[in-house]
């Protein structure tokens, strides 16, 4: 079986620089595995997810996703591509604050027919459906789901933001710090409901965080100084 | 059966009947001499060791010549041959009926200011067109253009018919030079 | 979706977006509304007359000439004598004519003295002639016949007396008392200046202008020729054969016994085209820039509105927008934005004009078009769109580069 991730002799520099501020020679994910990326903040670790989710345009190295080189698609290619295959989860502003917590869920399946397929029928009634069902695993009802987003707390956000990710049961999903602006028990409530939900629908979760607590949730931990290797010099 | 639409194919490629591009003294009769006939009038009124520069401005006897030479012009030959022809010509236009964007009646005639100060223009050169559809634009209307149609030719004064030439214009379009 | 993401986004930038909206509705109103008045007052001038061929009148200005004997917009500076209408009614070219004397008014509205001629021959339009819409046309020396306009104005019906006052306009300060004028009949509506006049018999006008005797010391009689008029503004011609036209005209420029100027109407009228067009057209490029002022106004605010939704936008860009989606985003917002806009501009021109045709048809004789949207004005609408949506590929293109350079977090 193939690795859902697959990263090598990935280098990438800031526009101007002349050292390389990210190096990665090797990394794997295997499909449905759970790992933290744990390091300090500032070391490019939402570099790398940027661009490991292809948002940001790759400049050298090889970055394979659920078998496809995705480094080597155009622009255009990668967004349909995250729109079918990836979650993201931010820090913050994970959400449209003028739309609801179900809408907001929605967006996933508004980019790609398949993930909306795999998820629900094509019809809006079934994916709005299936947006409620995946709310109500993670912990919301009725009621502030329909509410606008900003009206919400910060950890009912997260959680939204959450079922966004899991929405078509993607392959992979990619969360940077989701974690990092809550309390310790909004912190586990979350993170056992987020992989309990990735083991089900067989998506691979790549995590990054500052915080090393959360370890235990995860099947690997990595130290991102150590992924890095010697070549970088952002820590 | 096949015979036929290949007749008939070939019929359509012809090209229709060309219109024929005349300049103005086409419409003037081969024989018609306006000079000859100016001078003969000049020496008629003013006798014939009168030298044309030696005339007073103001001379009653100017009067009377400018109203021989008009009554001359009135009267002036038609060429009969040109009735029913299919003509493109080029000239300025004098409009009379029309609105605010198309001017649907017109007399073309072959120089511009032919209406205000200098003598009028003769009978032969001076075409009364109406155009079909809207008519001609207001802008072309003004400047020199080059009009396509029938030509009809009428030479009897009557109650009701207009003596002279009349292009039943199809289409009209801006002049900017002959082409050499 | 992204219909519903876009038009949410846009209401939590309300006032911004109201803002753009009301700019773009006034470029859309001044560069309709010009356009719109400008074709209206061409339409209304050159239907004012059709089918005369040359109006001959005192030696002057031909666009003078014009102006009064068909406009009523100017004041004529001498008359012609009566031998001199009657030499031009027994030419043999010509077929039809009009006398028209003015000079009296009446409460403002100029008075045409005239004949019978008049309502057989006059034409406006596509060669419409003048009916009645009450009574008659006038048969004595004291009888007159109102313009409809004059009759809507100051509420006169049939049998009502006037009294036409001495000057062609303004207050009166010398009045005809002693020859006061019964209303016989009211002309229907035509939409040109006929409708503000008041028409009366060349009779009545001499009779009135004679000092106020009556020759015999008792009232005329219906129908009676006091005297010939012995002198009158200009006449109006219909030929036998319109290609006599050019050469009659300079005929009577030279007439021996009078100093004439003959005009032909179309190529004066044409020529008014021609010297209001420069102004027309100064208007025009005052309207587009004052679009163009209003589509920079929608491309800064919107471009300023971008630094705060950079969030907004990386959302976006992680659930799986590329380019084309977040154009639609932005680009959509500005042809949203420029639609309401041109919708408002039409919808307060309607509004105006509907609320001032009574006005203008009275006061000025102009009819006011009384439609949203012509045909004609789609291209200029599709333009306004088109260039309101281009405005927004500016930002579309910022935004996108923004989030590639942005990544996966904003920082701000």
């Amino acid at each position: 079986m193939s690795p859902v991730l697959e990263i090598n002799d990935l280098e990438y520099r800031h526009p101007g620089q002349v050292r390389s501020f990210l190096q990665v020679p090797e990394f794997a994910l295997q499909a449905g595995e759970r790992v933290l990326l744990h390091g300090p903040s500032g070391c490019g670790k939402s570099t790398l997810l940027s661009l490991i989710t292809g948002i940001r345009p790759m400049q050298s190295g090889r970055v394979q996703v659920a078998g496809q080189p995705f480094s080597t698609l155009s622009q255009r290619r990668r967004d349909a591509f995250r729109a079918d295959h990836m979650g993201v989860i931010f820090q913050a502003f994970n959400l449209l604050p003028y739309l609801s917590a179900v809408d907001n869920v929605c967006l996933a399946a508004s980019f790609s027919r398949l993930r909306c397929e795999r998820e629900a029928g094509r019809r809006k009634e079934q994916r709005q459906a299936a947006a409620r069902g995946l709310l109500s695993r993670l912990g919301l009802d009725d009621g502030p789901i329909d509410l606008p987003a900003w009206q919400l707390s910060f950890g009912q956000q997260q959680r939204v933001a959450a079922a966004r990710a899991l929405f078509g049961k993607p392959a992979l999903i990619i969360a940077d710090e989701p974690t990092s602006a809550l309390d310790s028990r909004s912190r586990d409530t979350l993170l056992t409901l987020l992989c309990e939900l990735c083991e089900q629908s067989g998506s691979a979760l790549l995590m990054v965080s500052h915080d090393g607590q959360v370890g235990h949730h995860f099947q690997r931990s990595v130290d991102f100084a150590s992924l890095a290797g010697e070549g970088s010099h952002a820590c | 059966m096949r015979f036929l639409i290949a007749l008939l194919c070939f019929a359509c490629s012809l090209p229709s009947v060309a219109a024929n591009e005349i300049e103005w003294d086409a419409l003037v009769p081969q024989d018609y001499d306006p000079s000859a006939i100016y001078s003969s009038l000049f020496d008629e009124i003013y006798g014939e060791q009168q030298a044309p520069d030696g005339i007073a401005d103001g001379d009653s006897r100017g009067e009377k010549l400018m109203d021989a030479i008009d009554k001359a012009w009135r009267e002036a030959p038609l060429k009969q041959s040109l009735d029913n022809t299919e003509v493109r010509m080029a000239g300025y236009g004098v409009p009379l009926d029309g609105d605010e964007e198309y001017v649907r009646e017109f007399l073309l005639v072959p120089y511009f200011g032919a209406c205000i100060h200098t003598p009028p223009p003769p009978r032969n050169q001076i075409v009364l067109v109406k155009m079909a559809g809207r008519g001609v634009p207001l802008d072309l209307a003004l400047d020199a253009m080059w009009l396509e149609g029938t030509l009809t030719v009428s030479s009897q004064d009557t109650e009701y018919g207009t003596a002279g030439y009349v292009l039943e214009g199809k289409s009209a379009e801006a002049f900017t030079g002959y082409p050499r | 979706m992204l219909a519903k993401v876009m038009l949410a986004s846009l209401k939590t930038r309300r006032t911004s977006a109201l803002l753009i909206v009301v700019a773009i509705a006034m470029s859309v109103l001044m560069i309709i509304g010009v356009d719109r008045v400008r074709h209206q007052v061409r339409a209304n001038f050159s239907s004012t007359i059709s089918g005369t061929d040359l109006i001959v009148s005192a030696r002057g200005g031909p666009m003078n000439i014009l102006l009064y004997s068909v406009f009523r917009l100017s004041d004529p500076t001498a008359g012609i004598r009566w031998n001199t209408v009657e030499y031009l009614a027994d030419h043999p070219d010509v077929k039809w004519w009009i006398p028209i004397a003015l000079g009296d008014s009446h409460r403002g509205y100029p008075v045409v003295a005239t004949n019978d001629s008049y309502l057989t021959h006059y034409r406006y339009g596509r060669d419409q002639g003048l009916s009645l819409q009450s009574g008659r046309w006038f048969a004595g020396a004291d009888q007159a016949v109102l313009g409809s306009a004059v009759a809507a104005r100051l509420g006169y019906q049939q049998g009502e007396r006037i009294v036409l006052a001495h000057g062609a306009s303004g207050p009166a300060i010398v009045e005809h008392d002693n020859h006061p004028f019964t209303v016989v009949g009211i002309l229907a509506p035509t939409g040109t200046p006929v409708d503000q006049s008041v028409h009366i018999s060349l009779q009545g006008m001499a009779l009135i202008h004679r000092g106020g005797a009556y020759l015999s010391g008792m009232p005329p009689m219906p129908g009676q020729a006091l005297d010939k008029p012995d002198s009158v503004n200009a006449v109006m011609l219909g030929l036998e054969r319109r290609m006599a036209v050019l050469s009659l005209q300079r005929e009577l420029s030279r007439y021996d016994r009078e100093p004439l100027t003959a005009i032909i109407p179309g190529v004066q009228l044409q020529r008014l085209w021609r010297m209001t067009a420069a102004g027309e057209n100064a208007l025009r490029a005052t309207s587009l820039a004052v679009l163009a002022v209003a589509l920079l106004v929608l491309v800064s605010t919107v471009l300023a509105a971008l630094e705060g939704r950079r969030h907004e936008m990386a959302v976006l860009r992680a659930t799986g927008a590329g380019r084309l989606a977040v154009y639609t985003v932005i680009v959509g917002e500005s042809l949203c934005l420029t639609m309401l806009g041109c919708m408002l501009g039409l919808g307060v021109l309607f509004a105006g004009q509907w609320g001032l045709a009574p006005m203008a048809l009275a006061e000025w004789s102009l009819r006011l078009p009384d439609n949203f949207l012509a045909l004609r004005e789609l291209p200029a609408i599709g333009a306004i769109l088109a260039a309101g949506s281009l405005a927004g590929l500016i930002p579309a293109e910022k935004a996108f580069r923004n989030s590639l350079a942005d990544g996966l977090t904003p920082r701000n």
